[in-house]
C-alpha cells in the first residue's frame, strides 16, 4: 500500500507542505484500508464519528488512544498472516498491549529503524555492548517492548556483549572483556534509560572502570519516569555519560510498542525529531483538534501501519513540539521533547470498572 | 455488656498502618445503645462545626445523616421489642474511590452493637482526616474508652496474609466491591458461624417523563438538573447507585432530551475533568463502540458529556458502563419496559415525573429481579440503613429469642 519509493526519500529532508499532503493522502487512505479490514475499528468510527468524515485537515481524523490495544485485539489482517506479535512491557496490574504485524509491516519497520539508526552511526557495524541482561530476549516466547528494541537495535552492532546478568546486576567480566578488546574503537552502547543510569553507570567505581572512544555512541530510551525521580535531567544524564564512560555522543529515542514504526530520535541539539516516515502532533483534550505546535497529549502518525490500526494515535505522554523544518541540527520536519508521562486517571466511585 | 478478647498474634503487624490506636478489644452491645448514639451524634455535631469540613460536600452530608434527628429516628425504626446483640467483630473492606465510604460502613458496624476493624484505602483523602482529628479528640473522653479500644482503622498495602488474618476471626465481614475485590476477598476463609455482607458492581438506570421536563419552570428544571448531577458527576458517575441508562417515557420527539441535556452541559463548566480521566473516558467509548451492536450512535457533545444511543434495550447493556458523563439512553414506550431489565445486577432506580407507585407495581407484578432501590432523582447516593437489600442494623446483628 505504501509506495516503496519513500525508502529512497532523505529521511529527514520534507518541509511541512510536503509533508502534510502525503500524511493527508495516507491518513485518508489509511482510515479507509482499516475500516475496511478491521470490524472493531469500523464500529469505532461509524458510531463516534461523522458519517461525513471531514477528511481536509490532518488535525482532527480519527485516531486510537494507545490504551485500547490493552483491552482488544485489532487487527487489519487476516490471522495466518500474522508474522509477529509484539507486547509492550504491561505491569503487574496492567495489561500489555497487543500489536499485531504481518511481513510487509515488520520489514517496513525494519527498514525504516536501520535508515534512521544509521544516519546517526553510520553504516559499520560497530562492537555493541547492550546494558542489559541476554535473558531479556531469549526466554519471552512474545516480544516484550524491551525485548524487542534490543533485537531491532542489534541489526546495528556486531560481537553484541550484554553487560548485565540475568538479575540485572551488572558482569563486569563480560564489560572487562569488551573494554579489553575494544577501548580503542568505536562502539555502540545501548540500553534503557533506567537500565543504562541504575545499574550500569551507578555501579562503576575506580577498580572498574571504563573509558571509552569519544567517537563511541551512547543510543538510549524507554522513560524518564524514574530518572525524574531521582532528579537527573536528560543534560545531567549526557554529563554522567560523558564523565564516567568518556562517550560524548549520547542519543535519547522515543517510540511507542502501539506504533512500532515510528521512532523518534535525539539530535545533537536535544530535540527529538520525526522523520518522512512519522509525524508528531499534539493534544489539549480528546475534542478539539490536533496542533502542530506547543505543548499537550502527544498524538503520533504512521504511514506504516496497515496490519493494525496504529496508524493514528493518542499516547498518555505530554510532549511539546518545539517547531517545525528549522531545527539548528538541520533535519526537516517537526522537533519537540517528552515531559513525561500522564498522571493516572483518579476516577471517584465503587465500581472498579478498568 | 459482653466482652471477649483477641490476642494479637500475626508477625506482619509492622506493615500495618493503624490511625489511631494499636490494640484491640471486642466489645458489643444492644444496637442503637444510648452511650454509642450519644458518641455518633458527638461525631456528627463536630464535624458540622469543622471549618474545614465545609469544602467537602460528601463529608457534610454523612454528618447530616448521622445527626441527632436522623439517629434518633432510625433507632425509633429498629428498637423493637427484641433483644438484638452485635455480633462480634466487624472487618470492613472500604472502598477505595469513595472518600466517605469508611465512615458510613463504620457507623453501619457501630449502630448494629459491634467492635470494628475497618481497612481504609491508602489514598490520601482529606475527608478522612477531618474524621480522623474529631475522632482522635472524642476517643479521649473518658466516657468513649469503651469505644476507643473495640474501635481500630489500618491501612495496609495489598497483603495475603493480613486479609487471611483479620478474616480468621472476624463474626462479619463487609466487603464494598468491585467484583475483583470481593472475588480476592472471599478467598480468604471466614469462621463458621461468621458472614460475608458484600456490595458488588451494580447497574443503576433513570427514567424520566418527557412531557413532565417539558413543563418545568425554569428553576424547578435547574433543580432537576441539580439533582442529576449530584446524582452522577458527583461521583465521576462511577458510584454503583448512579445511573448508567436514561430511560425517556413520552418523549418520541426528543424535545425533552434536548432541554435536559442542553441545560446539563451548562451546568457542567464547575465539572472538571483532567487529561488523564478524558483519554480514559475516550477509550471506553471506543472500547464501548467497538464490540457492542447495540449502539446506533455514540454523541459526543464535550469531553464532559457523551450521549450513547442504542437500538434495543435488552440485558446486554449492562456491559455499557461508562463514567465521568457517559450515558446510555433510550425511549421507552411504556414504563412496564423496565421490565426487560429483571436481572440482580441492577440496583437503584431514580425516577422523574412518574409515580413511586406505579414503579413498585411493575416490580412486584412481573417479580422483576434486582431493583433494591427505587427513589426520587437527587437521592440517588443518599446513604441509608437499608443498603443493596440489607437491612443492616438487622444484618449485622443477633437476635435473642
Amino acid at each position: 500500500m505504501l509506495d516503496n519509493n519513500i525508502f529512497e526519500e532523505p529521511i529527514y529532508g520534507w518541509d511541512f507542505k510536503k509533508k502534510n499532503k502525503f500524511y493527508l493522502n495516507e491518513m485518508k487512505k489509511l482510515t479507509f484500508h482499516h475500516a475496511k479490514n478491521c470490524q472493531q475499528y469500523k464500529n469505532i468510527l461509524q458510531t463516534l464519528h461523522d458519517k461525513s468524515l471531514n477528511f481536509k485537515t490532518l488535525n482532527n481524523f480519527p485516531f486510537i488512544p494507545v490504551k485500547l490495544f490493552k483491552y482488544l485485539n485489532l487487527m487489519s489482517i487476516e490471522k495466518k498472516n500474522v508474522f509477529k506479535t509484539m507486547r509492550s512491557s504491561g505491569t503487574t496490574t496492567n495489561l500489555p498491549s497487543v500489536i499485531f504485524l504481518d511481513k510487509i509491516n515488520a520489514t517496513n519497520q525494519t527498514k525504516v529503524l536501520t535508515k534512521i539508526v544509521t544516519s546517526f552511526i553510520g553504516s559499520t557495524r560497530l562492537p555493541m555492548l547492550v546494558i542489559d541482561a541476554k535473558s531479556t530476549i531469549t526466554t519471552r516466547k512474545n516480544f516484550s517492548a524491551r525485548g524487542a528494541a534490543i533485537i531491532g537495535f542489534s541489526l546495528f552492532g556486531k560481537d553484541i556483549t550484554y553487560a548485565l546478568n540475568d538479575d540485572l546486576s551488572i558482569n563486569h567480566k563480560a564489560v572487562t572483556d569488551f573494554y579489553q578488546k575494544y577501548k580503542n574503537s568505536k562502539i555502540l552502547i545501548f540500553g534503557f534509560t533506567y537500565l543504562l543510569y541504575k545499574n550500569f553507570l551507578k555501579q562503576l567505581s575506580p577498580k572498574f572502570k571504563y573509558t571509552f572512544t569519544k567517537e563511541s555512541i551512547v543510543i538510549h530510551g524507554g522513560g524518564w519516569k524514574k530518572m525524574y525521580e531521582e532528579s537527573i535531567t536528560n543534560l545531567k544524564f549526557k554529563s554522567l555519560i560523558k564523565k564516567n564512560i568518556g562517550i560524548n555522543n549520547v542519543h535519547n529515542y522515543y517510540g511507542l510498542i502501539e506504533q512500532t514504526g515510528s521512532i523518534f530520535f535525539e539530535c545533537e541539539h536535544g530535540f527529538l525529531h520525526s522523520s518522512i516516515y512519522s509525524d508528531i502532533m499534539v493534544r489539549s483534550n480528546t475534542i478539539e483538534a490536533a496542533k502542530n505546535s506547543g505543548k499537550g497529549i502527544v498524538q503520533l502518525l504512521s504511514p506504516l501501519a496497515t496490519s493494525y490500526p496504529g496508524h493514528n494515535i493518542l499516547t498518555e505522554d505530554l510532549g511539546t513540539i518545539v517547531g517545525i523544518d528549522d531545527c539548528k541540527c538541520g533535519r526537516k520536519g517537526k522537533y519537540f521533547t517528552i515531559e513525561g508521562r500522564l498522571k493516572n486517571a483518579e476516577i471517584r466511585g465503587c465500581s472498579d470498572t478498568r | 455488656m459482653l466482652k471477649y478478647e483477641v490476642v494479637v498474634t500475626l508477625d506482619k503487624q509492622n506493615k500495618i498502618n493503624f490511625l489511631l490506636n494499636k490494640e484491640y478489644q471486642c466489645i458489643t452491645n444492644e444496637i442503637f445503645n444510648k452511650k454509642i448514639c450519644n458518641f455518633i451524634i458527638e461525631l456528627s455535631k463536630n464535624i458540622l462545626k469543622t471549618k474545614e469540613a465545609r469544602l467537602y460536600p460528601d463529608l457534610m452530608s454523612f454528618a447530616y445523616w448521622c445527626r441527632s434527628s436522623n439517629l434518633n429516628k432510625y433507632r425509633t425504626k429498629y428498637k423493637d421489642n427484641n433483644l438484638r446483640i452485635g455480633i462480634g467483630t466487624i472487618f470492613h473492606i472500604t472502598a477505595s474511590n469513595v472518600p466517605t465510604n469508611f465512615a458510613y460502613s463504620f457507623i453501619f458496624g457501630l449502630v448494629s452493637g459491634n467492635s470494628n476493624i475497618i481497612r481504609m484505602s491508602n489514598n490520601e483523602n482529606e475527608q478522612a482526616n477531618i474524621f480522623f482529628r474529631i475522632i482522635k479528640n472524642l476517643f479521649q473522653k473518658k466516657e468513649y474508652q469503651e469505644l476507643k479500644k473495640s474501635n481500630i482503622f489500618i491501612q495496609y498495602d495489598h497483603d495475603k496474609d493480613i486479609n487471611k488474618y483479620y478474616s480468621s476471626f472476624c463474626d462479619a465481614r463487609i466487603i464494598w466491591g468491585g467484583d475483583d475485590t470481593i472475588n480476592e476477598i472471599r478467598n480468604f476463609k471466614l469462621k463458621e458461624k461468621a458472614r460475608d455482607i458484600t456490595f458488588p458492581d451494580r447497574y443503576s438506570l433513570s427514567v424520566f417523563d418527557g412531557r413532565s421536563i417539558l413543563k418545568l419552570e425554569e428553576n424547578e428544571l435547574n433543580n432537576l438538573i441539580n439533582n442529576f448531577y449530584n446524582d452522577t458527576y458527583f461521583m465521576d458517575q462511577n458510584a454503583c447507585s448512579s445511573p448508567q441508562l436514561i430511560l425517556w417515557l413520552n418523549d418520541n420527539k426528543d424535545d425533552a432530551k434536548h432541554l435536559f441535556w442542553d441545560k446539563l452541559k451548562m451546568f457542567l463548566c464547575k465539572y472538571d475533568i483532567d487529561e488523564a480521566s478524558d483519554i480514559e473516558k475516550y477509550t471506553n467509548l471506543c472500547k464501548i463502540a467497538a464490540v457492542s451492536n447495540n449502539i446506533s450512535k455514540v454523541k459526543i457533545e464535550n469531553k464532559k458529556l457523551s450521549i450513547i444511543k442504542i437500538s434495543k434495550l435488552n440485558q446486554n447493556i449492562f456491559d455499557i458502563r461508562g463514567f465521568c458523563g457517559s450515558f446510555v439512553e433510550y425511549n421507552a414506550k411504556k414504563l412496564q419496559d423496565i421490565s426487560l431489565l429483571s436481572s440482580n445486577i441492577v440496583q437503584t432506580l431514580t425516577y422523574f415525573g412518574i409515580e413511586r407507585n406505579d414503579i413498585l407495581n411493575i416490580i412486584n407484578k412481573h417479580k422483576l429481579k434486582g431493583f433494591d432501590r427505587v427513589v426520587p432523582i437527587g437521592k440517588a447516593l443518599e446513604m441509608d440503613m437499608v443498603w443493596d437489600g440489607y437491612e443492616l442494623p438487622y444484618t449485622l446483628s443477633r437476635i435473642i429469642n
